[in-house]
Formats: structure tokens, sequence, C-alpha cells
């Protein structure tokens, strides 16, 4: 596909009409809001991952463990050696916020639907509103690799480092600290407005086209080195909750092939709260 | 061809869904949050797939779904807003 450094983790709508039936492979919706996605039709087959109850621990502010991980898979019926094909609203963002946590956690096959559920709709495919159930696996996962993850000491520490590239993906308004989180998302607001020192703003959204599927690696490569994220250089992606930087880590990792990116998924809501950080407007 | 509902707000989707908190459903869910049961909501869509996602998501959340018009590339919905759940 389009020249990508890593094409397998990209499969098409087609792809997935293809292999509906295909007892190796799990369809997984992901949503931020099932309400208004999954529960109202989904690709035939698909199972859901609610972003906020089953990605995400709540109480410790982090993703699931690895305990935790292996009940989603095992109630989702997935094994090791199944192939996870993630897609869901919000233009993909929490698919490829799962896509990073199934790679931390070492899932071998996990690729993303291009252009997620939006293109399956506007495509006219079949949707279903059946909830499907899989014989329940013992799945087990491997140690979490902590080589795809910044931490915030790893950002403070990366500060005016020039083999280190900070690239926030958010809004230019996001960016410049004119905003920082809509009234309704309480849980993501900040002290401050503004972004880490350094940091260019590449807005995620400059990698898709209008129907969300990725744009063609050349034209990727341009937008990211034009502001100075080369493939030489350590990337760490952020933004507010680190959902829309996954979305910018897979990018940078898979379809451009770049060594080493990381996702900061503590974010503007850790950066911009913790006392004595510096920022910038 | 029935007659186009008057509406009490008006919505544009183009060009949302860049941030959390702008996506096509949270800017209906935000307008309809300032109305009163009965007004009446219009919202300009741009894609199928909002079409399809605002109307049936209004059916299934106790929303009326009064009109749907195509005015290429616009589609225009009128949303009766529902009583809000018994507490």
């Amino acid at each position: 596909m389009s020249g990508y450094a890593y094409p397998d983790v990209l499969v098409s709508t087609d792809w997935v009409a293809q292999h509906l039936q295909d007892p190796k492979v799990r369809i997984v919706e992901v949503d931020y809001d099932p309400s208004a996605a999954y529960d109202l039709g989904h690709v035939p087959g698909a199972v859901l991952v609610d972003w906020k109850k089953d990605i995400n621990d709540p109480v410790r502010r982090d993703i699931l463990s690895k305990d935790a991980f292996e009940a989603l898979n095992s109630r989702l019926g997935i094994a090791p050696d199944t192939t996870v094909v993630l897609y869901g609203d919000y233009r993909n963002w929490f698919a490829t916020f799962a896509f990073w946590v199934y790679k931390l956690y070492g899932h071998p096959d996990v690729r993303l639907m291009d252009g997620g559920r939006k293109k399956w709709i506007e495509e006219k495919r079949p949707l279903t509103e059946e909830a499907p159930s899989y014989p329940q696996t013992a799945y087990r996962a491997r140690g979490i690799d902590l080589g795809l993850r910044a931490t915030f000491d790893e950002v403070y520490r990366s500060l005016n480092r020039p083999d280190i590239a900070l690239v926030d993906v958010r809004s230019p308004a996001e960016y410049k600290g004119e905003i920082t989180a809509p009234p309704e998302y309480p849980t993501e607001a900040a002290q401050r407005g503004g972004h880490i020192p350094g940091a260019v703003n590449i807005p995620w959204a400059q990698a898709v086209r209008d129907d969300d599927t990725f744009k063609p690696a050349e034209e990727l490569r341009k937008l990211y080195e034009s502001q100075g994220v080369t493939p030489d250089k350590t990337v760490i992606t952020y933004c507010r909750i680190g959902e829309r930087s996954s979305h910018t880590w897979f990018v940078l990792k898979y379809l451009l092939g770049y060594p080493v990116v990381l996702n900061y998924d503590g974010s503007w809501t850790e950066w911009g709260n913790v006392i004595g950080t510096p920022i910038e407007k | 061809m029935g007659v186009t509902p008057a509406a009490d707000l008006s919505l544009d989707l183009l060009g949302s869904g860049d941030t959390c908190g702008d996506s096509p459903m949270d800017r209906v869910r935000n307008a309809l949050a300032r109305l009163q049961a009965g007004q009446v909501l219009h919202v300009i869509a741009y894609t199928y797939e909002q079409v399809f996602t605002i109307t049936r998501w209004a059916s299934r959340y106790g929303h009326r779904v009064l009109a749907v018009e195509s005015a290429d590339p616009q589609t225009h919905i009128y949303l009766e807003k529902g009583a809000p759940p018994p507490s």
C-alpha cells in the first residue's frame, strides 16, 4: 500500500469484507463512545472494545495492566496467533491507541482498517447491531515493550536535545494555548495552555485524506521531514491524553518506518498540570 | 414533498472532527443540550456516515427524526428533542 514501510499493518475495507468469516481473524471496533458508534451498527462479527472501560485503568490513570489485557483478549476470544484487526470511531484515534497497546503487550499480528468506521459506513457495507460472542481463550501476553512509550521523566530529559523531536499533534489553537479542553471533557483539562518547549505542531489530521485513509508515504515523509521530524531522531508524539498522538505514532513507526518513535500518553493533561514544568505558547 | 420543519437552532457540521469535543456527534449533543424538549434542531450534514449516525442515534435515544432532506452535497436533518428520561 502506497510505499509504506510495513504495509501489512494496514488493511483495506475490502480486505476486511473478505475476511469476515475467517476464524483466524478477529475484527475489533474500538470506540470512545459506543452509544454513538458500535451500538448503532458495526462490521458483522466485530467485537467491541470500549476505550474508557477496557483499555484504560481509570484508578491508576494508565493503560490496562497485563492481567487486564490478557483477560480482555480471553473474553473476546482472541489467541496469541489471532490476526487482530482494529477500527473505530473518532477517525480511528482510539483504534490506533489500542493498536499501540497491543504492540506494547507484544501481540504478534495486529492491524488497522484504513479509514475506520467512517469509511466502512460511507461505502454502505453491511452493518449489524448484533454483538457476537466467541469461545473464551486463555490469552497470555508477552511482557510490556517500554520502547514504544515515553514517560514524563523521559520527555523532561529530552528537552533541548537536538537528537530528539517532539511532535505536538493537537490543533494549532491547543498548541498555542488558546484552548485546553472543552467543558464536556472535564478529565482532560489542564491548568495551563501551551506546548512542551521545542515541540513542533503537526496536527494529526494532516496525515489523512478526507475519507480518513492515510496519505501515501511520500506525502507523509514530506510532511514530517519539512518540520525537522526525521528518521535519524528519536521521535516523541503527544496530544492531550495520548490517543491522537497514537495515530501519528502509528504513521511514523509503521507507515514511514522511523526506528524509534514513542507515544507520550501522559500528554498535555500531565505536562500542563505538573508544577514547575516549562511550557511555551 | 413534505413541508420543511421550522427549526429553533441550526448546526452546520462543516469542518468538524479534528479535536475531542468537536466530532459531529459531540456537536449534535451539545446543540440538543441547548434546547427544550419539543424544540427542533436543524443539522446540516455532509456525508452519508454523518446522516446514518445522527439519525440512528437520535431515534435510539428518544429524539424524533422529523425530516431528512438531501440537497447535494448537504443533507438537512431535522430532529425534535425528546423528553429526558424519568429520573
